[in-house]
């Protein structure tokens, strides 16, 4: 029996022109994921407006799960369903459809109530849409009305999904829903900058589903924090990978750099210098892979630094655009969302951070500008900094989140 | 590189890493094979046995020595003999080996307290021991955290005087090769652990001392090597390195305590200038090849990876707990504060190491001291 995936685009109504381009870059997308779950040989055909994933051979039920699941992690996909294969003849279709709900009954997933949706991309084949609809609907309401089995045009438990096309009819039983939004690219480059806590890694997976590309960058305050806090990252990379095509994470050394901000200013401003130094160095990074702008977790008002004041002050040390897509987010629904994209266990493992270490008594809540331009003038660090991301160690990740060597 | 962690780990000897390597080149044979290339190994492997049984003047109608992978191993063996249900008496600061063997499996569990001196408390054994007492007593004679020396031989015939079938079982580890063992405690004790990589031997090898007529069963079978004790091929390369190792330190042993005292002295003196620093068993008998230290103020963990910068390489605490957080037992049994579990580092000696070393930590740790206090200070 072949197989075939249909994925269907989201907003791809909205594109104009630049249509092509997207399709472009989710198909790219497409590839790696399949070529990274699935050993079998496929190709990717644009078939009405959706994308239809024909893969040869036999196909192993578990890498196609598992492939699934993946493709519902790939931004810009609004639904991924799994078609079958059969001869055009509506006998064929029926037994095959029978097939089908046979195997959902053996997974405990057997509806009450469908109806058939049929589509017709060959349009030499001579039987209409509503024949096929209640010729195949009625060969399997028939073999399954003992079971109390019902058709409901109206609101069914479940939709056949049929599509005539050139070489065969496809048959598909369950629709998933993918993350939506845009092609990973489309929108551009971004340097996020992850702490290890619950925030960033929402931040920028909200940022991949709007489509923007990312390198990670995080700042290792060793000797301060230990080898641990490094792992962590590592591993909440690998799973932000799932939500991006290509993903790099920078490992800057920043203890040397910590080291000198703190001995030189009021400790009140550590925290804020601290950061005003991170956005530097990411704007630095920026630069040398060419990226647009910065991606922060901040939420508006949790911590000191994330003050509107403080926020404004920081702002002023970034050449480009700062990103902050969890402002208006609440902490819990913060939360809820590292839960669902499985960053949630990761973010908590309780490890010592340079924050609290470094955390002054009482930290500034409104930075007086003055003092806080002066020092970043007086105290440039450009050499510093500059060494710190020639020794940033950098990691790159497969779309499973596997470690490139 | 400063090395200060030879309490975990300490390098191989010259002596031993050469018989070591020659010995894999050329002694490949199988010890349990019946030709000549095989069986000659296996003679040589029994009087390596006799020189260990020699070291402790042990008589060998009496005792026998197996060689084992590891101490852990050794501790293991004997503890997992006892039958279940048995009273096994231990405290809270001896090694995991000692303790994750008697606290998993169902024994009854014991913890011996420690006097006002922070050493085991002899005089409560009076408080639970009689004739009819059964099960085992488990010795640490140094303490891998503290380097508390314990008078194993006051405990020993204590311990056998109120209940002589009470099993007496003393982990060596830290102390074999290094300081004298209290030959008058040998009557009284019925197996010894020690190991090979502490005194300058390969890792992978180590050994058990036991009474002959104490009815012990092997941990593992097959082959029936060791006398049937201890089944698997056994390391013929890792068992004469040992032998190399055990021999060296033994003929050095009286010169090598002469320097490393000389340098827990100079450390001790620099140290105590530094007002955050305090040494918590100070008033125990402790080895010279141990120094546990307490700063107020700054975490071990902060320290230890500042030191790391410095090439300076120690430890907080034996390497088998260094995965805990917070509340440690080993530091509550010695008396110190929950609040100070943070603040213990220990520096490890061997004879290889040196006063300028010992220096030049101490200058190190007085600087990061000094930088982390105007680095973290919170106003």
């Amino acid at each position: 029996m072949n197989t075939l995936i249909f994925v269907s685009v989201d907003e791809l109504w909205l594109k104009g022109k630049n249509r092509r381009l997207y399709v472009k870059a989710i198909t790219e997308h497409i590839s790696k994921v399949l070529k990274a779950y699935m050993p079998a040989k496929f190709e990717i055909r644009n078939e009405n407006q959706r994308l239809a994933i024909f893969l040869s051979g036999d196909v192993d039920e578990t890498n196609l799960a598992k492939t699934v699941e993946a493709l519902t992690r790939v931004p810009g996909i609004f639904t991924v369903s799994v078609s079958h294969a059969c001869a055009k003849d509506l006998q064929v279709m029926g037994e095959l459809g029978i097939n089908l709900f046979n195997k959902l009954q053996k997974e405990g997933k057997f509806p009450k109530s469908f109806k058939v949706v049929s589509t017709r991309t060959d349009k030499r084949f001579p039987v209409t849409t509503p024949e096929i609809n209640i010729e195949v609907g009625g060969i399997i309401f028939l073999h399954f009305e003992s079971l109390g089995l019902k058709v409901d045009l109206h609101k069914p438990e479940l939709v056949l999904d049929i599509r005539i096309l050139n070489d065969s009819a496809y048959l598909s039983t369950e629709v998933y829903p993918g993350m939506g939004g845009l092609p990973v690219g489309t929108s551009g480059h971004v340097v996020t900058m992850l702490s290890g806590g619950l925030d960033s890694p929402v931040a920028s997976y909200l940022m991949s589903k709007r489509g923007c590309s990312q390198v990670f960058v995080f700042f290792f305050a060793y000797p301060f924090v230990g080898d641990e806090v490094k792992d962590k990252i590592v591993k909440l990379c690998s799973q932000l990978a799932k939500f991006q095509s290509r993903t790099q994470l920078y490992i800057i050394p920043f203890g040397a750099v910590q080291q000198q901000i703190g001995q030189a200013c009021h400790s009140e401003y550590r925290t804020i210098l601290f950061r005003a130094y991170m956005i530097k160095v990411a704007n630095m990074l920026a630069k040398k892979i060419d990226a647009e702008a910065i991606c922060t977790g901040d939420s508006l008002g949790q911590v000191s630094s994330q003050t509107l004041t403080n926020m404004a002050l920081v702002d002023r040390v970034s050449e480009r655009i700062v990103l902050r897509p969890l402002l208006g987010h609440n902490k819990r629904e913060i939360i809820d969302q590292a839960r669902k994209i499985g960053t949630y266990e990761t973010s908590i493992l309780p490890y010592d951070d340079a924050c609290s270490l470094f955390a002054p008594k009482k930290p500034i809540i409104r930075g007086d500008l003055g003092y806080f331009t002066k020092f970043i003038e007086e105290n440039s660090f450009d050499q510093l900094l500059n060494q710190a991301i020639l020794d940033a160690e950098i990691y790159r990740f497969q779309v499973d989140g596997k470690i490139l060597e | 590189m400063i090395y200060l962690d030879h309490a975990a780990s300490t390098p191989l000897l010259s002596e031993a890493c050469s018989q070591l390597c020659q010995s894999l080149q050329n002694d490949f044979a199988n010890p349990s094979s019946a030709h000549r290339f095989g069986s000659s190994l296996s003679k040589r492997i029994d009087k390596i046995r006799s020189y260990f049984l020699d070291l402790l003047k042990l008589d060998q109608e009496e005792f026998d020595f197996i060689f084992t992978a590891s101490a852990t191993e050794s501790n293991n063996m004997v503890i997992l003999n006892q039958a279940v249900g048995s009273s096994i008496f231990l405290n809270q600061a001896f090694h995991s080996s000692l303790k994750a063997p008697v606290i998993n499996n169902d024994y009854k569990l014991n913890y011996l307290p420690r006097d006002g001196s922070h050493h085991l408390d002899a005089q409560w054994l009076k408080t639970c021991l009689n004739k009819d007492s059964t099960g085992l007593l488990l010795l640490e004679w140094v303490n891998g955290q503290s380097g508390i020396i314990e008078n194993i031989a006051e405990m020993a015939s204590l311990a056998k005087q109120l209940a002589p079938h009470l099993w007496i079982h003393v982990d060596a580890v830290q102390g074999f090769g290094k300081i004298p063992f209290p030959m008058n405690s040998l009557k009284f004790i019925d197996s010894i652990a020690i190991s090979g990589h502490k005194i300058g031997g390969p890792k992978g090898i180590a050994g058990l001392y036991f009474r002959r007529h104490k009815k012990l069963r092997p941990l593992i079978w097959g082959g029936g090597q060791e006398n049937g004790m201890r089944s698997g091929t056994q390391a013929f390369p890792l068992i004469s390195s040992f032998m190399t190792a055990a021999k060296i330190m033994h003929a050095d042993r009286e010169q090598s305590v002469q320097v490393v005292s000389h340098l827990q002295c100079a450390l001790r003196s620099r140290l105590e200038k530094i007002q955050s620093i305090s040494f918590p068993v100070a008033s125990a008998q402790t080895s010279p090849y141990i120094q546990m230290l307490m700063i107020e103020g700054a975490s071990s963990d902060i320290l230890l990876r500042h030191l790391e910068v410095h090439e300076i390489i120690m430890s907080s605490t034996s390497a088998c707990s260094s995965k805990l957080k917070g509340f440690n037992p080993v530091f509550a049994d010695f008396g110190i504060e929950e609040q100070n579990h943070k603040n213990i580092l220990r520096v490890s000696f061997s004879a290889s190491n040196t006063i300028e070393e010992v220096e030049i930590f101490s200058r190190a740790l007085e600087k990061i001291l000094c930088d982390l206090k105007r680095l973290t200070r919170k106003a």
